[in-house]
């Protein structure tokens, strides 16, 4: 080969290519649809860049599926990229996010039956459209990053667009503050976790996550890997929305618009525990997370104590919620805590306990738990979100509880989902969510932290009260006057319609009978990530 | 690079970088911030890495601060719009917090035992690739030389390259989602700029009802 | 007796202090003759005379001379004048050094008095990347005892690799001047003309450093002396830049005024609608600094014009060895001798001068752009031009390794 020419100095084969596809996918599909929106004109339908976007989506699915399901996890792409199951589950619950929320707000704000309407709203559907699928992209990225570089990228990629969603609605002041406020401590966390980067990689000499986990740190330099590994996790945390860190969720979530709180709470939340385990895999195999402390190191210990807090805090911060995106947004943090058991399982296996082996078990079972939960997990929040959004087309706000009165009556069958969703989420036997926090716990119990696992649940059995109060304003109160409901005569609403009913199917679906090819890619996903 | 200009330099930004978050006027902690990022671009000539110096001060020096300055100056904050001082005890904490922070770091970091930097072997690299002849004339391929750099940055880091692009995509779009001007505002407000009499009738209008 | 050895490391560090000191002063030089032919130009496309007052007579060699000696110069001829108004830039100088120094009130002090600084000392800096003549070698020799060992000198004061990069680099810094010394004056105009300033270079500062990318690409380095050589070995010593690449060449000048706040685009300073730009509230020597740091920013852009584009110190096809034959010795005229340098730094002197002269008299021909064409200029005509200019020179390097361009 010409020596001169660019295909020459490449250090790996250019077969790897191929699991770039699923994050190009979105990125593409980005562009597409902001080209779109220009040629559809100002004031039209808006209903062609939903569907676009919606093929996008599903086209990263079955490339994700496809490409990098039968990975191994071995690094590609000169060690940038490790594709494995692991990644291709967190990009389906991803997916599911970027979807349905995309779908249920195709109508949002258009006026169907005049100028005049939307007035009280002025989303820009192209850049809403757009900033999902480049968010969607980074998210993808962050899943299957295998290089810190590529991860940070990934991790600004998604937090950029997310920033500027929330405040897409310019008019109203809220979602201005809330975008600020997001923006100014996301930084901040941005900070932290780019130090924490450069630490690790000062101490180790690498900045890939494979060859960091093999890494065997010198004692002198075990601190410095240790503090960079903190900076990183806290960074991480802070995008989780974990209890110290928390502080910015109530208010980035009631501040932005119900489907860009919907996504967030999806996307974002699955894309950084799915680079969080990913990195706390590499951090904890080094010896990152400190030395070992009663059979485990001391990091696992810190995250016992985080989790535990974000357990408490987030759903004692949801009981006395009015508003359902601070409610929503509490509920997030109290899921952030339960997914944290899980992480705290995973890290037991680090230590130098004697019965090593359990704890790998009990790791696989948590891996295989975070991914089925994170699935759940999608799926109810876009049930919740999509019906909101659905609620949302004409322009009224769903600020309060009460705007939620009697849905039953005018429409039983957004409020039947929202209901199962909201089941889902509390755990009730029968719904996704159910079998996501039985892994979950599972693994807990395996690992030995049974206290943060009865903590846990008691917890989730106080989230009942929230949750159930949601349901009982829907099934057992009149209507009001004027309020959710009115838009039914609307007649190009069968996309929110469709989100709305695939959420809720596929929550039962998943919860009654899983389907085994989803099980077996979770499986396999836990597999890669646990040796 | 000797230890004396490390030290000085190192001394400077920090001192900068102290004044950024200390000094009240916001063009002052925007300067003091420019002469922190000039002294990390003075470390990294330093390391012999003249490219991502040059880049340090092209995109931070040229670029992003003068957009700093440019915002400041447009805002022309006077003294009482600056808001109150933050409370004693907020700013305490903040102060006890940072040198928590720099002392976990300074026992973190000097604990290390070897601190040389392990330079590459760049003359064996140099005659390597002169022998394989895929050099043209005078370029240099030794570690942190510009075609090293760029040779890694789009082969080896080739996808967040890329997810870069996606970033600043991602970013533009931001941009003109939360600066476009709404639409129907600006049409009122155009047409009363427009038409002196329309404003006079508008104005006349409003005090009449 | 122990002899004492010069080695390379000596002898380069002394050379590093003459090249700064000589680039500097060559700069300095260069500033006061350029305020002399502006005015000159100025007066000649106006149908003027132009300054003629102050200048040196014949007579003025009197106070040169002995004093016996005075008388030779007849009374007559001692009143010829030798060069018509050529102190006026002293005279100038020396009013403004005499000068009341006037802070205003509401100047932020600080920043009022950073501001000239500011923007002398990112041009200062940059020259010293600029490549100003060809290579010098020392060669290994023994005179009076002192042994000297072969040294290889950059006309250069800076020879890092990528040294044009840093000269655009820190040439950039100079907005801060401007804008400094604007707000700095806590007064209105200097303030919009500092921002006018700031958004117009920071606005050029784009196709510029694309055209800039443009010549780097071509040529294959970031190093100075390797863009001029390679010029000079292209096309049998015609393989300038500008012929090679025309359309950039254009670009880099049309954005090089625009980043010099010259006219046609000298917009900050825009008399009828700021005042006096941003150095309204500037005198003394203050304000000579600002001046003598704007024009230090001309000299530094056409020298870099010249060495991007019009092929640096070479000569073109004379080969300066041919030239002077074999009449003096190789060791002078020979690749790296003394004699080849100092005419390398002549001919970018001349090249140097011939693009000051013509951003001198482009000022006087053309009138001032609005505002939005000066955006639109730089925006929509000069940006795309350039990119489709690098993308299409990329797509030839990349296809042709070799390639120079129809060569």
């Amino acid at each position: 080969m010409d020596p001169l020419s660019p295909l020459s100095s490449l250090s790996y084969d250019v077969g790897d290519f191929l699991y770039v596809i699923p994050i190009a996918i979105p990125a593409l599909f980005g562009m597409i649809v902001l080209i779109l929106d220009i040629y559809l004109g100002r004031g039209s339908n808006k209903t062609p860049l939903a569907l676009t976007s919606g093929l996008g989506c599903l086209l990263t699915a079955v490339a994700a599926w496809a490409l990098w399901a039968p990975a191994t996890g071995a690094p590609v792409m000169a060690g940038t990229l490790a594709p494995s199951a692991f990644g291709a589950v967190a990009a389906l619950a991803i997916l599911i996010g970027t979807t349905l929320i995309g779908f249920s707000v195709a109508h949002h704000s258009q006026s169907a039956d005049g100028v005049g309407v939307d007035l009280g709203r002025s989303i820009a559907h192209g850049e809403l459209y757009g900033l999902l699928l480049f968010a969607t992209s980074g998210m993808l990225a962050m899943t299957i990053a295998n290089d810190m570089v590529t991860f940070f990228v990934a991790i600004e990629t998604l937090s950029i667009a997310v920033y500027a969603l929330t405040g897409v609605e310019r008019r109203r002041a809220r979602s201005a503050e809330g975008a600020m406020k997001y923006f100014v401590l996301g930084a901040f966390s941005a900070a932290f976790l780019l130090y924490g980067m450069s630490l690790l990689y000062g101490a180790t000499g690498t900045m890939r996550l494979d060859v960091l986990a093999e890494t065997a740190i010198k004692p002198s330099d075990l601190p410095m890997a240790t503090v960079g590994g903190t900076l990183i996790l806290i960074g991480l945390l802070f995008k989780v929305g974990a209890v110290p860190f928390h502080a910015w969720v109530p208010d980035a979530y009631e501040g932005a618009p119900s489907a860009v709180t919907g996504f967030m709470s999806i996307g974002v939340k699955v894309a950084a525990f799915a680079g969080m385990f990913r990195i706390v895999e590499g951090l904890g195999a080094c010896g990152a997370l400190g030395a070992d402390l009663a059979g485990s190191p001391v990091g696992s210990w810190v995250l016992w104590f985080v989790a535990a807090l974000t357990v408490i805090g987030g759903n004692a911060g949801a009981l006395t919620q009015r508003n359902p995106r601070r409610l929503m947004a509490y509920s997030g943090i109290a899921h952030t805590g339960y997914l944290l058991v899980a992480l705290v399982a995973f890290t037991r296996q680090f230590g130098h306990s004697s019965d090593a082996l359990n704890m790998t078990y009990a790791a696989h079972d948590a891996a295989a738990g975070l991914l089925f939960y994170l699935l759940a997990y999608a799926l109810a929040n876009a049930g919740v979100f999509a019906v909101i959004n659905h609620l949302e087309r004409r322009g009224e706000d769903v600020d309060s509880l009460d705007d939620l009165a009697g849905l039953a009556h005018t429409q039983p069958r957004s409020a039947l989902v929202m209901a199962v969703c909201l089941l889902s989420l509390a755990g009730i036997p029968g719904t996704a969510g159910f079998l996501g926090k039985l892994w979950v716990f599972r693994a807990g119990v395996a690992s030995g932290d049974v206290g943060l696992v009865v903590l846990a649940l008691m917890a989730s059995a106080i989230s009942l009260y929230y949750y159930l109060r949601i349901v009982v304003i829907m099934y057992m109160r009149e209507p009001q006057a004027g309020t959710a409901g009115a838009s039914s005569e609307d007649p190009q609403r069968w996309c929110s319609r469709l989100a709305i009913l695939v959420a809720g199917v596929l929550t039962i679906w998943l919860g009654v009978y899983p389907p085994n090819a989803i099980l077996k890619l979770v499986v396999d996903g836990a597999q890669a990530l646990v040796h | 690079m000797s230890t004396f200009l490390v030290l000085l330099v190192g001394a400077l930004i920090v001192v900068a970088a102290l004044m950024t978050v200390t000094q009240r006027n916001p063009i002052h902690a925007a300067l003091s911030m420019l002469i922190a990022l000039g002294g990390v671009g003075a470390l990294m000539i330093g390391l012999k890495a003249h490219f991502l110096a040059a880049m340090q001060v092209l995109l931070y020096g040229g670029a992003i601060m003068v957009l700093f300055v440019f915002v400041i100056m447009l805002l022309t904050l006077r003294e009482d719009e600056l808001g109150p001082e933050p409370p004693s005890a907020t700013r305490l904490l903040a102060a006890v917090g940072a040198l928590a922070l720099t002392f976990i770091l300074f026992s973190a970091l000097s604990r290390r035992s070897d601190t040389e930097f392990r330079e590459p072997d760049n003359d064996a690299k140099i005659a390597a690739a002169e022998a394989k002849g895929d050099v043209r004339r005078r370029t240099k391929v030794y570690y942190g030389s510009t075609e090293h750099f760029a040779r890694v940055l789009y082969t080896d880091y080739a996808v967040p390259f890329e997810l870069i692009t996606v970033l600043v995509m991602a970013a533009v779009a931001g941009v003109i989602v939360l600066a476009r001007r709404p639409d129907s505002m600006t049409l009122e407000a155009t047409k009363l700029m427009a038409s002196p009499a329309a404003s006079r009738a508008a104005s006349a209008g409003g005090g009449a009802a | 007796m122990t002899e004492f050895v010069l080695t390379p490391g000596m002898i380069g560090f002394a050379a590093t202090i003459l090249k700064a000191l000589f680039v500097i002063g060559m700069a300095l030089q260069i500033v006061p003759g350029c305020i002399y032919f502006e005015r000159k130009i100025a007066a000649y496309v106006q149908h003027r005379i132009g300054p003629n007052r102050v200048n040196f007579t014949i007579g003025t060699l009197r106070y040169l001379m002995p004093e016996s000696m005075r008388d030779v110069i007849p009374e007559g001829l001692a009143r010829v004048k030798l060069i018509p108004g050529s102190l006026q830039p002293l005279a100038d100088a020396i009013k403004l050094a005499f000068k009341e120094e006037v802070i205003p009130e509401k100047a932020d002090k600080l920043l009022y008095n950073l501001g000239p600084m500011l923007t002398f000392i990112p041009v200062g800096t940059a020259l010293c990347f600029l490549p100003f003549g060809a290579t010098l070698i020392v060669p290994d020799a023994n005179l009076f005892g002192i042994e000297i060992q072969r040294t290889v000198i950059e006309m250069s004061v800076s020879n890092v690799v990528p040294g044009m990069l840093m000269l655009l680099a820190v040439s950039s810094l100079g907005v801060y001047g401007i804008a400094c010394g604007g707000w700095g004056s806590g007064s209105k105009y200097p303030l919009m003309a500092a921002v006018r300033a700031a958004a117009q270079m920071v606005s050029y500062e784009v196709p510029l450093g694309i055209a800039f990318l443009i010549a780097l690409a071509s040529v294959g380095s970031l190093d100075g002396q390797e863009i001029v050589r390679n010029q000079a070995e292209t096309w049998h010593g015609f393989g300038w830049l500008v012929f090679r690449q025309p359309l950039a060449a254009l670009i880099f000048l049309v954005a090089m005024f625009a980043e010099n706040n010259r006219l046609p685009f000298d917009l900050p300073e825009a008399e009828p609608e700021l005042v006096g730009g941003y150095h309204t509230e500037y005198t003394g020597l203050k304000f000579a600094i600002f001046f003598l740091g704007e024009y230090c920013a001309m000299i530094l852009m056409c020298g870099l014009f010249t060495t991007l584009f019009l092929g640096g110190w070479s000569l073109g096809p004379i080969e300066p060895v041919e030239v002077f034959g074999s009449t003096i010795e190789p060791l002078i005229t020979a690749e790296g001798g003394i004699l080849n340098v100092l005419l390398s730094v002549a001919v970018f002197t001349v090249k140097m001068l011939s693009v000051l002269l013509l951003q001198l008299w482009i000022r006087w021909t053309l009138p001032r752009f609005r505002y939005d064409q000066l955006m639109d200029l730089g925006w929509k005509v000069l940006t795309p031009l350039a990119l489709a200019n690098l993308a299409i020179t990329a797509i030839l390097i990349s296809k042709f390794p070799n390639f120079t361009f129809f060569a």
